[in-house]
C-alpha cells in the first residue's frame, strides 16, 4: 500500500517533471551538436554560466524576461568561445570542453565574490522567481494534475522536443547538420559551410543550456556553486542513450529526471537513508543506462579487444 | 636548424605563449578588480619566494599534482581519457585511512601498507571505467566521470557514517597517530617527503615509458591503435593497465596529502587534485619528466594567488581563472602551426 501511495504521489511526479526539464534541454542541445559531429563535453559549464547570468540579469533589472534572455545569451556566448577554441584554434575537443567547465566554475564564483562579497553564491532579495503556471482544467484531472503547475520553461522544454525533432529531421538546416556530422568530407565537397554549421549547432546547444540554467536558478531564486550537479553530463548521456533522436532523448531524460526526483523525495520520506547515497543514485543510473546502451549497440565499434 | 628541432622550438614557444597569455589575463583581472593592484601583483608574483612558509607550501602544492599529473599523462599516452581522477582521489584516501584507522599496529611501517591500499582502491575504480570500454564499448570519457562523481558521494557517506570525529565540528576523522604522518622537510610549511617520492616516481615513469618494451607498446597503442593491433600488441590490455595506473597515482596523491598535510580525512580535501592533474599532464606534453616543472608552475600560480589574497584584496580564485585559460589554449594546434610556419619561413629566407 505504501509503495502504491508513493507511485501515485502527484507531488513526486511533479518533482520528476521539474527535474527532467534541465536534463531534457541539455540533451536536446547535446543531440544537435552530436549530429554535427561535435561531442559536447562543455554542457556542464554552459549550464553553470546560464544559471549565474539568469540570476544576475533578473537581479539587476527585476525582470524575469531579461533574466532568462541573459542566461541564454551568456551560455550562447560561452558556447561560441568553446566552438572557437575547438574549431578555429583546433584544440582537443574534450580538453576545450573541460576548459569551458573549469572557466565557468571559476568565473562565476569569482564574479559572485566581486558582486556580493560571498564566494560561490549570488542572490538578490527583491528579485522575482519563475511563477508556477496552473493549466485550467488539467489541474483538476485526477491522475494528470501533476502536469499542471510548472514554470514556463518546463512547458517550453517539451515544446522544444517537437521543434528540435522537426528542425533536425525535417528541415533543410537539419539535413545539412546531419550531413556535416556523418560525412564532413562529403559535406564540404558539395559546398556546405561545414564550420559554420558546426558553430551554429554548438551555439544552439548553448542557448538551450542557458535556458536550462535559468530554470535551475530562477526557480530557486539564486545561484549556488555546484548547482549544476553533473546535469551537463547526464544530459549528454541522455542524448547518447536516446540514440540521437529528440524523442529518445526525451524518454532518457525522463528516466534520469525520475532518478533525481525519487532521490530527492526519498530524502524527505525516508530520512534514515543516507543523503550521500541518494546523491550518487542519478550518476549510477546514468552509468548503467550508458553501459547497457553501449553493450546493446556496438559489438565491435569502439571495443578494444583485450 | 633541422625540421625536428624546429618542431620542438615551435612547441616550446606555443607553450610559452599559452602561459604568457594566461598570466596576462590574470594580471589584467587583478588590475581591473583590485583597489591596490601594485601590492596585489607584487604579492602574486613574488609571494611564493618571500619566506620559508610560502616557499615550502608552493612546493607542497605541486607535490600531489606530480602524482595525479603522472597518472593522467600515462592514461593520455595510451589514448585513454580519465575524467574520474577526482573521485579516485577520494576513494583512495578513504581506503588508506580505513587501513590506518583499523590497524592494530601503530608504526610507520603501516605507511607503505596504507599507500598500497589507497593505490589499489583508486586503481580498481579507474580500471572499472577502462573495462567498461574494453568490454562493452562504453566511452571512458563519460563513464569515468560518472563513476568518479558517485565515488565522491560514497566517500562522504563513509566518512560521515563510520569514520567521523563528532568533536571536530565538521566532517573529518580524528587526527592520525603521529607514527602515520609523513616527515616534514621544511617546517613550518607543509612540505614533506611525498614531494621527493613524487620526483622519484616521475623518473621511474620516464624510465618505464621510454626505456622498456612495455612502455613502447603502451605509447604505440596511444599513437596508432590499428598499427599497434596489427603488430600483435594486445591494445585492450594496455588500455586497462594505463587506466589502472592513472587511478593508482591518484590514490597515492590522496593518501600522501592526508598523511603529509591534513593529518586526517576531511570532506572536500582534494580541492580538484584530479582535475588539475589533467592540466599538469597537458602542460607537460604528457612527458613524465615534464610533469614536475608543470606541477611546480601550478603550485606557483596557486601560492601566488594565495599570497595575493592574504596580503591584498584579491580572491584566490584568480588562479583558477588563469588555469582555465591555460586549459583552453594548451591543445590548440593552430597556434603551434602558426609558429611552426613562421619559424619555417624565417629559416627558408636565411638559406642561401
Amino acid at each position: 500500500m505504501n509503495v502504491l501511495a508513493e507511485v501515485f504521489n502527484a507531488q513526486l511526479w511533479s518533482d520528476v517533471l521539474r527535474m527532467t526539464t534541465p536534463i531534457l534541454l541539455l540533451a536536446l542541445g547535446a543531440m544537435i551538436t552530436d549530429r554535427a559531429g561535435v561531442l559536447n563535453i562543455a554542457l556542464e559549464g554552459l549550464l553553470v554560466f546560464g544559471a549565474f547570468a539568469g540570476v544576475l540579469g533578473t537581479g539587476l533589472t527585476g525582470s524575469l524576461v531579461v533574466g532568462v534572455a541573459s542566461a541564454m545569451l551568456a551560455s550562447g556566448a560561452l558556447a561560441l568561445v568553446f566552438a572557437w577554441f575547438a574549431l578555429y584554434l583546433r584544440g582537443n575537443i574534450f580538453i576545450v570542453g573541460l576548459a569551458t567547465n573549469a572557466f565557468a566554475a571559476a568565473a562565476t564564483t569569482y564574479a559572485a565574490w566581486l558582486i556580493s562579497g560571498r564566494e560561490g553564491s549570488l542572490r538578490y532579495a527583491q528579485a522575482p522567481t519563475l511563477a508556477k503556471l496552473e493549466v485550467p482544467l488539467l489541474k483538476d484531472v485526477p491522475f494528470l494534475a501533476f502536469l499542471s503547475g510548472h514554470t514556463i520553461i518546463d512547458y517550453a522544454a517539451w515544446a522544444l522536443v517537437i521543434i528540435v525533432a522537426f528542425v533536425v529531421f525535417r528541415s533543410r538546416f537539419g539535413l545539412r547538420l546531419r550531413a556535416v556530422g556523418e560525412r564532413p568530407v562529403a559535406a564540404r565537397a558539395i559546398g556546405l559551410p561545414v564550420r559554420r554549421i558546426q558553430y551554429a549547432a554548438v551555439v544552439i546547444s548553448g542557448l538551450l543550456a542557458g535556458l536550462a540554467g535559468a530554470q535551475l536558478s530562477l526557480t530557486l531564486g539564486g545561484f549556488v556553486q555546484n548547482m549544476s550537479g553533473g546535469r551537463g553530463w547526464i544530459g549528454l548521456v541522455a542524448s547518447i542513450v536516446g540514440n540521437g533522436t529528440a524523442l529518445g532523448s526525451a524518454v532518457a531524460s525522463v528516466l534520469f529526471g525520475a532518478a533525481e526526483g525519487v532521490a530527492n523525495s526519498l530524502q524527505i520520506t525516508a530520512p534514515n537513508l543516507p543523503a550521500q547515497l541518494l546523491f550518487a543514485l542519478p550518476y549510477l543510473i546514468t552509468l548503467v543506462a550508458l553501459v547497457a546502451y553501449s553493450a546493446s549497440r556496438s559489438r565491435k565499434k569502439g571495443v578494444l579487444e583485450a | 636548424m633541422s625540421g625536428r628541432t624546429l618542431d620542438r622550438v615551435a612547441d616550446a614557444l606555443s607553450l610559452a605563449l599559452t602561459i604568457c597569455v594566461a598570466l596576462g589575463i590574470g594580471v589584467a583581472l587583478i588590475w581591473a578588480t583590485s583597489a591596490e593592484p601594485a601590492t596585489a601583483l607584487h604579492a602574486f608574483f613574488a609571494g611564493p619566494f618571500l619566506n620559508k612558509l610560502f616557499w615550502g607550501n608552493m612546493l607542497q602544492t605541486a607535490a600531489p599534482l606530480v602524482f595525479t599529473g603522472l597518472g593522467l599523462a600515462v592514461a593520455f599516452q595510451v589514448g585513454a581519457v580519465n575524467l574520474g581522477a577526482e573521485g579516485q582521489v577520494y576513494i583512495g584516501a578513504l581506503a588508506g585511512v580505513a587501513v590506518l584507522t583499523f590497524s592494530p599496529w601503530v608504526t610507520p611501517w603501516m605507511i607503505p601498507v596504507a599507500t598500497v591500499a589507497a593505490a589499489l582502491a583508486a586503481a580498481a575504480f579507474a580500471g572499472l571505467a577502462g573495462w567498461l570500454r574494453t568490454r562493452f564499448g562504453a566511452t571512458e570519457v563519460i563513464t569515468s566521470f560518472l563513476i568518479g562523481a558517485a565515488l565522491i558521494n560514497l566517500f562522504d557517506f563513509f566518512l560521515r557514517r563510520y569514520l567521523v570525529d563528532p568533536s571536530a565540528g565538521f566532517p573529518a576523522t580524528p587526527p592520525l597517530a603521529a607514527a602515520f604522518r609523513l616527515t616534514k622537510l621544511l617546517p613550518p610549511s607543509n612540505l614533506n617527503v611525498g614531494f621527493l617520492i613524487g620526483i622519484g616516481c616521475a623518473v621511474l615513469a620516464f624510465f618505464v615509458l621510454y626505456r622498456t618494451g612495455f612502455g613502447y607498446r603502451l605509447r604505440m597503442t596511444g599513437q596508432n591503435v590499428r598499427f599497434a593491433r596489427y603488430s600483435g600488441i594486445r591494445v585492450g590490455r594496455y588500455f586497462l593497465v594505463a587506466m589502472a595506473v592513472s587511478g593508482a597515482f591518484a590514490g597515492i596523491a590522496a593518501i600522501f596529502e592526508v598523511m603529509g598535510v591534513h593529518g586526517r580525512l576531511v570532506t572536500g580535501f582534494s580541492n580538484n587534485l584530479g582535475w588539475n592533474g589533467i592540466t599538469v599532464a597537458l602542460v607537460a606534453r604528457l612527458h613524465p619528466l615534464g610533469v614536475v616543472p608543470a606541477a611546480l608552475l601550478y603550485g606557483y600560480l596557486h601560492s601566488g594567488a594565495n599570497a595575493a589574497s592574504l596580503m591584498s584584496d584579491v580572491s584566490p580564485r584568480i588562479a583558477a581563472i588563469i588555469q582555465s585559460v591555460i586549459f583552453y589554449l594548451i591543445t590548440a594546434q593552430a597556434i603551434y602551426v602558426w609558429i611552426r610556419r613562421a619559424l619555417g619561413a624565417r629559416e627558408g629566407r636565411s638559406e642561401p
